[in-house]
């Protein structure tokens, strides 16, 4: 189902994505790729639901494996950008090492995929890539480790060991010459084949500025550095080992480049298994979530309906949780037309409504829902009116913004679309604002939607298409325990304390029924003057009468 | 048994200190590295973040190379990798990353020149020097900060090895009272007193007085934050809780340096607070840099009051010949950490273009830095 950003934000769906962690980069990439199965995906929805189902079931009988394949996928990289050069250029060291380091994670993955049985689905498992790990890793170790090694190629190995032979010959050679200074100068040289001779001792001076073995290396005021002078033996063999130095590094291109052409045959199949493990990882992600939050398999119907038992909106059940606090689940049923939320103030109408949305979206997007059961017609679209605080700040007023999201929405719904209206026109003239709301609802009811709306206005869900929801509020209440908590509570506890007292599950109504006045007593619970409180009861009764 | 021997037998990570820029540490480096092998010592070599000090990637000039031998391991980020001479077997990418890419933990397969540069925090350095110590090394060599004022953390290492040269001074008596300077500032005692200590962890970014009973029992000291908005008006806190202690002490407390008699003098430890002299201690702790300005004004009355507490020595910005002054008139510090110093390097040459006679210059800096050992690179 479309739905634009801020309904995904509003609805609480965002809030849930956030908590959904794919551990691998392609995991990440696929979730970044969510789309919704739309009106006709049913078949398909019910196989990713299905899936999804087994990997709950996988996941709680092969607790540990589940926990290793995760931290397997944790420590991937996303080099499939490399892995895609390997076909027209060569790849570098670094490079080859993250390929090794990346096949050796599927193969990792494999195993321990393999250790979880039948339960897993075969489309979630990357497939084999032992020839070219075998390529990479000539010494058979299977450690992560990655070197040109000398076994990669004869050429190499005898090259390198020519090289190092010249330069044990070179430094035998600079010995030799270093001992005969000693010997001949009595100069003692470094390790690196220099010394410092002070400008005091002018003979050993004299004698080293004329000997063939040492050249001046640097002066100062006080001294002077010579360094040791090749003879044409040493320079020779410097000469020789530069150019086998040449020669070593040609061999080993040759052998990256070898082993680049040999990546890139594998590319299709590597560039394959990525998506498989994205898949795979995204998926363990939603099983994690479903496990850890309660959730259940939505059936997914053919009908346009929306039908939920005992749901929990995820964040708010989360802040109540913090606080150590239970969320009270709500039931609703939806059909197309318009169901109207009407009921006591802090009786969580907006919070039901967001619920329906939540669940909505998260079945349509494959997910799990927070309901004790769910049944779900797919929607088209979703859309969502509600007050935000963003738009007070670019400056609109709160029933001009209010307007222009609803001209919008009403634009943008076609068939199957699912509405949800919170509180209209709450915040203009009530005579206005219940005739716009009472209008909007019988257009609303002729059309092809499932709308879900909160409202105070009296009297303006009636009609054919139009069922009307209550909280029950504070009615079955017991009122002596409610005062008697309330009677020595400060102002924050009191509203703590009416939550409990709330019971927020809806009761379908039938026909215009009388809204509960709940929002007098509430303002008397919460402390404001019997002067004020009176005055009002006496000016609703004079209207009654 | 040699050099190297003797440190990795008392110390697992060790970080090379420069005295100042130029004083040789890449040639100590290059020096301790070839004694190593030398040794048969088997090393880690790592590098402390280079956060400030410039780095020409491309010709590498500023970032110093060492010479490895066949299986030292080594960090290095990923952009160095192409640029080594030597020939490196990747062992682990880590998750740390540098300015130069993420780094990599490398095993030396064959020997050569490498630009080495470690993870940037202290956390990440202590995780690739216990990753490399647990593959089998002896000891764990960090290159680290360019003079030793700029030591990050000093206890991302277990000891510091404090390179010292020519560089430092033209005059050679000079260069090598600053390097005892150095070595002395190091070796400060570290304060016992467990009140004080418990008093200054309740509240360790405050500029606190603290008055400490006799014996230090913990829970006994009353430590009273000082206001200090910034670090110039600390000078006229610290003049004020001087002053107060001192009339404290005119009431019958007992002034600390004679709480401190027969301690041997600032080095001999935090006699004070063993309870044997019966009284008790009066300290100023100073959270952040301990400076020239802060102790400016005082009288030296006041100054022997009460000791001073820095948390580590890096933490004294004091001028050399300042706290020779002051010492004299009785100030003490104490520090809540000590530093290590396995041993100092000299380099008799610098690269300004003059040099000092070896064996004079090793003598010198001898005679001042209390048997630490020293150890001449050029040799």
């Amino acid at each position: 189902m479309l739905a634009s950003e801020r309904t995904k934000r509003e609805l609480g769906f965002l809030d849930v994505l956030s908590r959904v962690r794919p551990r691998s980069p392609f995991g990440k990439r696929r979730m970044d790729n969510l789309m919704p199965y739309m009106p006709g995906d049913e078949a398909r929805l019910e196989g990713e639901l299905d899936r999804l189902e087994r990997m709950c079931r996988v996941s709680l009988s092969h607790r540990q494996e589940w926990e290793g394949l995760a931290a397997v996928f944790h420590a991937m990289k996303d080099v499939s950008a490399t892995i895609e050069r390997s076909s027209h250029e060569t790849l570098s060291v670094v490079e080859l090492y993250e390929v090794k380091a990346l096949l050796l994670q599927m193969e990792e993955s494999r195993a321990i995929i393999a250790g979880m049985g039948d339960g897993w689905p075969s489309n979630l498992t990357p497939a084999a890539a032992d020839g070219l790990l075998d390529l990479l890793d000539p010494e058979g170790s299977r450690l992560p480790a990655f070197y040109i090694y000398d076994q990669f190629s004869e050429k190499l190995a005898n090259l390198r060991k020519e090289k190092k032979d010249k330069e044990l010959a070179l430094r035998r050679e600079q010995k030799k010459l270093a001992e005969e200074a000693e010997a001949r100068l009595g100069i003692k040289l470094s390790p690196k084949f220099d010394a410092s001779v002070p400008r005091s001792e002018t003979e050993k001076l004299a004698a080293a500025e004329s000997s063939p073995l040492l050249q001046v290396g640097g002066e100062d005021f006080s001294s002077v550095t010579f360094q040791l002078r090749l003879g044409a033996e040493g320079r020779r063999l410097t000469a020789e080992a530069d150019t086998i130095g040449a020669l070593v590094e040609d061999e080993e291109l040759a052998v990256r480049k070898r082993l680049s052409k040999e990546v890139a045959k594998y590319a299709p199949l590597l560039l394959k298994n990525c998506r498989v493990i994205g898949d795979a990882d995204f998926v363990m992600a939603k099983t994690d979530h479903a496990i850890r939050h309660d959730c259940v398999k939505p059936g997914v119907v053919r009908i346009h309906t929306l039908r939920l038992e005992d749901g929990r909106y995820l964040p708010l059940e989360r802040l109540l949780r913090e606080k150590g606090q239970d969320y009270s689940p709500v039931s609703i049923f939806l059909d197309e037309g318009v169901s109207c939320i009407t009921g006591a103030n802090m009786g969580g109408k907006t919070i039901s409504m967001k619920l329906a949305g939540l669940v909505a979206l998260m079945a349509q997007h494959g997910f799990f829902v927070p309901c004790k059961s769910a049944f779900v017609g797919l929607s088209s679209s979703a859309h969502i009116l509600i007050g935000d605080s963003q738009d007070m700040q670019k400056g609109l007023s709160s029933f001009g913004s209010e307007m222009e999201g609803l001209g919008e929405i009403l634009s943008k719904s076609g068939e199957k679309a699912l509405i949800f209206i919170d509180e209209i026109a709450g915040s203009t003239n009530p005579a206005e604002g219940r005739a716009l709301t009472k209008a909007l609802i019988g257009y609303l009811s002729k059309r092809p939607y499932i709308t879900l709306m909160t409202t105070h206005f009296e009297r303006v869900a009636e009609g054919a298409g139009v069922v009307n929801l209550r909280v029950h509020g504070l009615s079955s209440a017991d009122f002596d325990r409610l005062s008697a908590e309330l009677r020595n509570a400060g102002i924050n506890d009191r509203i703590e304390i009416i939550t409990r007292f709330m019971d927020y599950r809806l009761e379908r109504v039938n026909g215009g029924a009388e809204i509960p006045k709940d929002a007098l007593r509430i303002a008397e619970i919460l402390g404001i003057k019997r002067e004020i409180i009176d005055g009002a009861r006496e000016i609703l009764e004079a209207q009654a009468q | 048994m040699g050099l190297l021997r003797d440190i990795a037998r008392e110390h697992k990570t060790v970080s090379l200190v420069g005295m100042a820029k130029n004083a040789g540490k890449t040639t100590a480096m290059n020096y301790l590295i070839a004694q190593a092998e030398d040794e048969g010592v088997r090393l880690g070599v790592t590098s402390t973040g280079r956060d400030g000090e410039s780095v020409d990637v491309v010709t590498g000039t500023e970032k110093p190379k060492v010479y490895l031998t066949e299986d030292t391991l080594v960090a290095v980020p990923a952009g160095l990798y192409d640029l080594s001479g030597a020939g490196l077997e990747i062992l682990r990418m880590t998750e740390f990353s540098s300015p130069l890419g993420q780094v990599m933990l490398c095993r030396v397969a064959e020997a050569g020149y490498v630009q080495v540069a470690g993870p940037v925090t202290t956390a990440g350095q202590r995780r690739i020097c216990a990753e490399m110590l647990a593959a089998g090394v002896d000891l764990v060599l960090i290159d680290g900060a360019i003079d030793r004022k700029s030591i990050a953390a000093p206890d991302a290492s277990d000891a510091i090895i404090l390179s010292t040269g020519a560089a430092l001074s033209r005059n050679m008596t000079k260069a090598a009272e600053e390097t005892g300077y150095a070595t002395e500032l190091f070796g400060l005692p570290v304060l016992e007193d467990a009140a004080a200590r418990e008093a200054i962890a309740a509240r360790p970014d405050r500029l606190l007085a603290i008055g400490s009973p006799a014996g230090g029992a913990a829970g006994g000291a009353l430590a009273v934050p000082l206001e200090m908005k910034t670090g110039l008006r600390a000078g006229a806190r610290i003049r004020e809780a001087l002053a107060v202690f001192d009339k404290a002490e005119a009431g019958g407390g007992a002034r600390a340096d004679k709480a401190n008699e027969g301690g041997g003098g600032s080095r001999g430890g935090a006699s004070g607070a063993d309870g044997k002299s019966g009284a008790g201690m009066f300290y100023i702790y100073v959270p952040g840099a301990l400076t020239d300005g802060m102790l400016s004004g005082l009288e030296p009355k006041t100054l022997s009051g009460a000791a001073f507490v820095v948390t580590d020595p890096t933490k004294i910005f004091l001028d050399r010949l300042n706290y020779k002054r002051l010492k004299a008139r009785g100030l003490r510090i104490f520090t809540m950490a000590g530093v290590k110093v396995a041993a100092v390097t000299v380099n008799p040459t610098s690269p300004e273009g003059y040099s000092f006679d070896s064996g004079e210059f090793i003598e010198a800096v001898r005679a001042v830095t209390g048997g630490i050992p020293v150890i001449d690179v050029r040799m």
